[in-house]
C-alpha cells in the first residue's frame, strides 16, 4: 500500500489500494490520513532552504585544478 | 492518528522526472541515459544540465541530513566535481544513483567526522548547536515535528525513504546508493513509512 501512495506507482497497485480503501469507510480514513501525512512530508522537504547553483565555470575550473594535481608526477624528493 | 482531509490537488513532486520510458536502465529514461552518454563524453552543456537537474534535490538531501546549510553547499559542490572529475566511469543510465550515491557517501563522512570532533551532533544526528542564519531553521511547528520524526528514523531507513519517496528513485537505484539490496530498500521505506505516521500522529495540518 505504501509503494502505491507513490507517484511512481503502477495502475494495478493504484487499483489494488483504491480497491482496499473502498472496501470500507475506515480504510478509507486511513489512506486519506496517509496520503495527507506523505504530502505535508512532501511539502516541509520542498521547502527547504537553498543556496543558488553554483556558476559552472568555476567548477569545471575547479575540477581541472585537481585533476591537474592529481596527474602531475610527483616533485624530486617528495615522499 | 495522523488526520486530515484527502488534499483535493494531486501531489506535484519538485524532483519528479519527465514521464519517459525507463523500466531498461535501471530506472532510466531514454533521456536520462542519453545526457549520461553526453556527460561521459566530457560535454560542458550535459554538465550544465545535470548541474540544472540534480543541483536543488542534492543539496536538498544534503541540507536536510545535515542541518547545516554551509556544510550541505559544500558537499554538494563536492558531489558534482566528483562526479564530473569521475564521468568516464559512469554507465549513462546510472547517472542519478552515482550522483546520489557520492552526495550520501560525503554526508555520512561528514556527519562522522562532526561526531569524532563531537560538534553539532548527538545521537539522533540532530543539531544541538545554536543556528546560524544560514541553517535550516523550521519556523512551523508542523514542519519542526516532521523535521524530528524523520530525523528520529534510523539512518539507512530514513535515507531510504527520502530517496525512493521524495526523490522517486527507484528501488533498485536506492539500492545502489545505499548498498544493500532491493528487498531491503523495500523494507526501510515501508518501515520508514510506519514509524512516521506513529511519529506524526497528532500532527495534521491546521489547514485542513
Amino acid at each position: 500500500m505504501m509503494r502505491a501512495l507513490a507517484a511512481r506507482a503502477t495502475d494495478a497497485e493504484r487499483a489494488a489500494v483504491e480497491a482496499w480503501a473502498a472496501a470500507s469507510p475506515a480504510h478509507a480514513r486511513q489512506l486519506r490520513e496517509l496520503q495527507q501525512m506523505l504530502a505535508d512530508i512532501d511539502a516541509w522537504y520542498r521547502a527547504t532552504p537553498l543556496r543558488p547553483t553554483p556558476d559552472i565555470e568555476i567548477l569545471m575550473r575547479r575540477a581541472e585544478r585537481r585533476q591537474s594535481r592529481s596527474e602531475r608526477p610527483p616533485a624530486r624528493g617528495d615522499g | 492518528m495522523y488526520g486530515g482531509p484527502l488534499m483535493a490537488q494531486p501531489r506535484v513532486h519538485r524532483f519528479r522526472r519527465p514521464p519517459t520510458p525507463r523500466p531498461e536502465f535501471d530506472g532510466a529514461g531514454r533521456d536520462e541515459v542519453l545526457l549520461g552518454m553526453r556527460f561521459a563524453d566530457g560535454d560542458g552543456r550535459a554538465f550544465e544540465r545535470v548541474l540544472a537537474d540534480y543541483w536543488r534535490p542534492v543539496l536538498t538531501f544534503s541540507t536536510r541530513l545535515l542541518h547545516d546549510g554551509e556544510a550541505a553547499d559544500d558537499v554538494a559542490q563536492e558531489t558534482f566535481l566528483r562526479v564530473w572529475i569521475n564521468r568516464t566511469e559512469i554507465q549513462p543510465g546510472q547517472l542519478r544513483a552515482y550522483i546520489f550515491r557520492v552526495a550520501r557517501n560525503l554526508v555520512v563522512d561528514e556527519t562522522r567526522k562532526r561526531r569524532v570532533r563531537g560538534r553539532a551532533t548527538d545521537t539522533t544526528g540532530i543539531s544541538t548547536t545554536v543556528p546560524r542564519p544560514d541553517q535550516v531553521v523550521e519556523r512551523d511547528e508542523q514542519h519542526e515535528a516532521i523535521q524530528h520524526a524523520v530525523d528520529s528514523l534510523p539512518p539507512k531507513r530514513r535515507e531510504a525513504f527520502i530517496l525512493a519517496y521524495l526523490h522517486e528513485l527507484s528501488y533498485k537505484e536506492v539500492a545502489d546508493v545505499l548498498g544493500v539490496s532491493v528487498s531491503t530498500v523495500k523494507n526501510h521505506v515501508a518501515s520508514a513509512l510506519m514509524d512516521l505516521r506513529h511519529s506524526l500522529a497528532g500532527h495534521a495540518h491546521p489547514c485542513d
